[in-house]
């Protein structure tokens, strides 16, 4: 099986973007939430991808300081961003209905 | 560990200073967020943001390395191009002086100032120095002359450091006025002035009256004003 693993963070994290503009923290609550505390993920992991993501151009960034003084980067999926998730999410959707049909059988 | 090695670990492998800094300031504020957020105290919220060198190794990647290199670079140049002006500046300080000195003999002996019908000469203390931005004037030599007519005249060798400054500066226009405590000088000469590559020389006369306890010359250039004091009751030391 060759076939690239198609469920990635970066999917995960563009289709929270794809909904709002958010900063990290946030990304990492919300991802939490909606997945029902099943995705956990460290800012090890988080900000790599973030800023990987800003690099390929999928998303931008803008800088905001808060009441408190806090200087917060807002992410927000570009057209790029939009395009490669309608993929990521037809090429997760094609494994996880191959996985289901073996699982059925099995 | 407390917060700030944790930044400091998280992000020292990005060279590129402005990414730095920007990440940093974003993960500064992920930690505020946290420990707002969950109420755990510095030391717990920095062990739940997981180990800072791994984080750093994967941003080093991302974060523009030939920036970072180019960044270093332009450092090193730029700390090598200081070092090489302090030791040039020294450089010419210790082959200027000398040059300077050889300069004033040659010019000198160049040009000298004929004094002819002087019955007396004295020389006054000098050495007296006043400066401004770009310009340092010296008073070199003062030497008193007395003439047959009872008149005598103070004549001023002038050493006129141009500092980086290479244009000379304009004495015609720069020597504004003399005066005694007599009063006002109304006789005033250049006597001869030249400039070289570093140095800039002139000699000035001045009728003083034979009461005359001081002279003060007066230079200005632009916004600056400055006068030269030359005390008439001092001899110099042979």
């Amino acid at each position: 099986m060759a076939k690239k693993e198609p469920a990635s963070v970066s999917m995960l994290v563009l289709a929270l973007l794809k909904g709002r503009e958010m900063y990290g923290y946030q990304i990492i609550e919300e991802l939490d939430k909606r997945s029902e505390h099943v995705f956990q993920m460290k800012e090890g992991t988080l900000y790599p991808v973030l800023h990987g993501l800003e690099k390929e151009r999928l998303v931008t960034a803008r800088e905001a300081v808060t009441e408190k003084g806090r200087t917060r980067r807002y992410y927000t999926i570009t057209e790029k961003g939009l395009r490669v998730l309608d993929e990521k999410e037809k090429e997760w959707r094609t494994f996880s209905t191959a996985v289901t049909a073996i699982l059925a059988g099995a | 560990m407390n917060r700030l090695e944790w930044l400091d670990t998280a992000t020292k492998k990005i060279l590129f200073r402005p990414d730095r800094k920007a990440v940093r300031k974003e993960l500064e504020a992920h930690l505020e967020d946290l420990r707002e957020a969950s109420g755990l105290d510095e030391e717990t919220a920095v062990a739940s943001m997981g180990d800072p060198a791994a984080l750093a190794e994967e941003l080093s990647r991302l974060h523009r390395p030939w920036w970072g290199y180019l960044w270093r670079a332009s450092q090193i140049v730029l700390a090598g191009t200081a070092v090489f002006c302090c030791l040039l500046a020294v450089l010419a300080e210790a082959v200027c002086q000398p040059l300077d000195r050889l300069g004033t003999s040659l010019h000198n002996y160049l040009t000298p100032v004929q004094f002819t019908g002087a019955l007396e000469e004295r020389d006054i203390p000098a050495g007296m120095t006043i400066s401004t931005g770009g310009c340092t004037i010296r008073a070199d030599r003062a030497v008193l002359r007395s003439y047959e007519d009872t008149s005598q005249a103070l004549f001023v060798d002038l050493q006129i450091g141009l500092s980086w400054r290479r244009e000379p500066l304009i004495l015609q226009n720069a020597w504004s006025g003399a005066r005694t405590n007599a009063g006002e000088i109304p006789r005033r000469v250049i006597e001869r002035s030249a400039s070289w590559a570093f140095w800039q020389r002139a000699c000035l006369s001045v009728e003083v009256p034979e009461d005359a306890e001081w002279v003060e010359l007066d230079f200005g250039c632009g916004a600056w004003r400055r006068t030269l004091h030359i005390d008439l009751t001092e001899e110099a030391e042979p």
